[in-house]
């Protein structure tokens, strides 16, 4: 959860604090802010670089239409059952009477998959040197052959491969193979 | 929060829903209505500080580090060990080839389906060969290194296993069964494509999550646990053989 931002805007005061105490318990994760304003929000959202927007069904209906920025950064909080048609969906539900594991859990997941991407944007995509290390693994050379394969030393294509996983955040051969097929480094026949 | 023996069972549930397969595997059945924890370890003849200090554990791991579980007969870990195994084998990993069968695309579905198929299957027969090793050779030599030390006759085979050092190398080359569920989940999250069913994807994706954590609780328990209390048995046991 290493530096998510979040913000709350949630009408209830006590539903704020619950959930204002949740992510103060996450390590790392910041609160940018707290409000029951939509006014302040609507602010907020447009100024501050934020990862996650935690609101309740009424907020939302109030925002709808207005500036709710990127929709898959907002986490809803709702009354069991109660999901209001015609509202955007949302890349996580909680409900109200959710446990705390169940919250935590939630949101959770949700910042693995944006970490993910925060990270994804960060770091450049493979370079193509670093694709040709993939396709060739794939095919199921040793650093030996590939080293030959491409002309280069084997302390190269480990560093290569190093850089691959870093980048990844896949490690096993298995693991690239799949990569590689999905994003059509190599085709499935060829392995 | 310390569970205690005086908590009622449900309250466990309510408060740490990932102890579910934990209470499962130890034989108790739901509909436990408002016994404490010490009422149905009583019904289901479970050792009560043994179950106490597993539900901690896996509640809290840092009470892993207090050596509550160190006070235990090596067998009573080992039976539970087994245990979980058989779950591992009988309902978790079911329950994801069955989530992963479900999963469907728009485009390319076969291909994608077969990729994760694959790949799960691959790393559950490496899961497999890990769980049946344990099963065959490194459990049964541990209970039987704990029958010798506590009867005192070390039998020529278990004094020539003893000096084969199974269980240091055990020790030392045992995690390899993470790094797969790691790719595995990145795959999930980060390269498959948005299926058709996104609620199935999600479901997959937070079973894994709990299966890791669940197998890296396992295997805290055995490198932490029952690892460095076989390594001193041996030790004792060895000068008593010279
Ligand atoms: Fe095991
Ligand atoms: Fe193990």
């Amino acid at each position: 959860m290493q530096g998510i931002k979040f913000i709350i805007g949630i009408k209830s005061f006590l539903l704020r604090s619950g959930l204002e105490g949740v992510i103060n318990e996450f390590k790392g994760a910041e609160l940018l802010a707290s409000t029951d304003s939509i006014d302040a929000l609507i602010k907020l959202i447009g100024q501050e670089r934020y990862h996650f927007l935690i609101i309740d069904t009424e907020i939302l209906v109030e925002l709808h239409g207005q500036n709710l920025g990127d929709k898959s950064k907002v986490i809803l909080v709702q009354n069991n059952n109660s999901r209001a048609s015609g509202l955007p969906a949302c890349t996580s539900v909680v409900y109200i009477n959710d446990s705390k594991t169940e919250i935590v859990e939630k949101i959770g997941l949700a910042t693995k998959a944006v970490s993910s991407k925060v990270y994804k944007e960060d770091s450049s995509a493979l370079s193509e040197r670093e694709q040709d290390v993939v396709r060739q693994i794939a095919l199921g050379g040793s650093n030996k052959e590939i080293a030959g394969t491409l002309f280069i030393s084997v302390h190269t294509v480990m560093t290569h491969r190093k850089n691959i996983t870093k980048k990844l955040g896949i490690k096993t051969v298995s693991g690239l193979t799949v990569y590689a097929i999905l994003n059509k480094i190599i085709n499935i026949g060829d392995v | 929060m310390i569970i205690t023996k005086n908590h009622r069972t449900a309250e466990l549930i309510h408060h740490d829903y990932s102890l579910i397969p934990v209470i499962m595997r130890f034989g108790i059945n739901f509909g436990f209505g408002d016994k404490t924890v010490e009422e149905v370890c009583q019904e289901n003849q479970i050792n009560l500080d043994f179950f106490l200090a597993i539900i901690n554990a896996f509640h809290d791991n840092d009470y892993f580090t207090n050596q509550e579980l160190n006070q235990f007969p090596l067998r009573l870990i080992v039976e539970y060990l087994l245990k979980s195994h058989k779950q591992y084998a009988e309902v978790k990993i079911p329950r994801i080839e069955k989530l992963i069968e479900k999963l469907t695309w728009d485009e390319n579905d076969e291909m994608n389906k077969t990729l994760i198929r694959n790949f799960f299957s691959q790393y559950t027969q490496e899961v497999f060969e890990h769980l049946d090793f344990e099963e065959n050779n490194i459990y049964p030599y541990i209970t039987g290194i704990e029958a010798a030390y506590e009867s005192g006759e070390i039998s020529s085979s278990l004094a020539s296993k003893i000096k084969e050092k199974t269980i240091s190398d055990y020790g030392e080359e045992h995690s390899d069964i993470d790094s797969k569920l790691l790719d595995l989940k990145n795959i999930l999250i980060k390269y498959l494509p948005h299926p058709k069913n996104e609620d199935v994807l999600s479901t997959l994706i937070a079973e894994v999550f709990r299966f890791e954590s669940d197998l890296e609780n396992h295997t805290t328990i055995e490198n932490k646990i029952l690892v460095p209390r076989v390594l001193e048995i041996e030790k004792k046991l060895l000068t008593k053989i010279d």
